[in-house]
């Protein structure tokens, strides 16, 4: 089998993993700093309280 | 209810992509046959037309979103065209590298200036320099208001790579037509529309996944305006 046909493939698994890996990633950090958010939120709530 | 049903509509969608993309794989590989001239490396052909199709498709989405936008002044097209255009330059990217690893053996270089070459080259700065002029702005609705207008702008590029290879001389074979010393038989093109199939849910099931990135990031950005007033009263 070429070598320029075993790259290609290997370029489309490549790009298509580094997109939903950098999606995914960025998405934990944001679902942390929700998280994180929330708790500020309901602890200043209890506060006012 | 409504989350838990969305989840799963995902989850399905993503499976379906998974699965067309290994059934158009073993088409590539074991249904479409060997071409005479080119040999092996015309496989490349399926996967590279396909993601340029999806490029461009999502090209299309921006510009569709753009004009969605300019129309109604709602955040949602913003989201959906920005969304759309991480995903279509990583299938433009995939494009001229799958396209160069193919120019290679077939014409003797991995690259030449010749115009659906440098049309897809200008292309690619073009959509790049879209996320970084955006990220250069301050507010959000100018963010929006830039992307809009710069999405449909910068659509230009789609139909012109798409003439480029009609209108000048040009040594890109057209893949339609089979020409340039194709060979292009009835279980090539099958192939190559089950790959544009399974590529296009595969559009479909990562611009969901960056769609709901987005909306992460309004709802974080609402928390923190929310924070900061209550700690400034």
């Amino acid at each position: 089998m070429s070598i320029y046909l075993v790259a290609a493939y290997g370029v489309f698994w490549i790009f298509t993993l580094v997109l939903v890996l950098s999606i995914w990633a960025r998405q934990r950090r944001i679902e942390q700093d929700l998280e994180a958010f929330k708790d500020r939120l309901d602890r200043s709530q209890v506060d006012e309280d | 209810m409504d989350n838990l049903r969305r989840y799963w509509l995902g989850v399905l969608l993503a499976a379906a992509s998974g699965v067309a993309v290994i059934v158009a794989l073993g088409m590539v590989f074991f249904y479409a046959p060997r071409e005479v001239t080119m040999g092996e490396v015309q496989r490349i052909f399926y996967f590279h037309v396909a993601s340029a199709w999806i490029g461009f498709f999502a090209f299309f989405v921006t510009f569709l979103s753009g004009i969605g936008y300019l129309a109604t002044d709602k955040r949602r097209w913003d989201i959906v065209g920005l969304s759309s255009v991480e995903v279509g330059l990583t299938f433009i990217t995939m494009t001229v590298v799958t396209g160069a690893l193919w120019a290679k053996p077939v014409w003797g270089t991995y690259w030449t200036w010749e115009p659906r070459l440098t049309i897809s080259a200008v292309q690619l700065l073009i959509y790049v320099a879209y996320g970084m002029l955006r990220a250069s702005l301050d507010s959000s609705e100018q963010k929006a208001r830039f992307g809009a207008v710069y999405g449909i702008v910068a659509f230009v590029t789609v139909p012109l790579s798409w003439v480029a290879i009609r209108w000048w001389r040009t040594i890109h074979p057209d893949i339609l037509t089979g020409g340039e010393g194709m060979a292009v038989t009835a279980r090539m093109t099958q192939t190559l529309l089950v790959t544009i199939s399974a590529f296009t849910l595969l559009y479909a099931t990562l611009l969901r996944l960056r769609v709901s990135l987005e909306q992460a990031t309004d709802e974080l950005a609402r928390l923190r305006l929310r924070l900061e007033r209550r700690s400034s009263s």
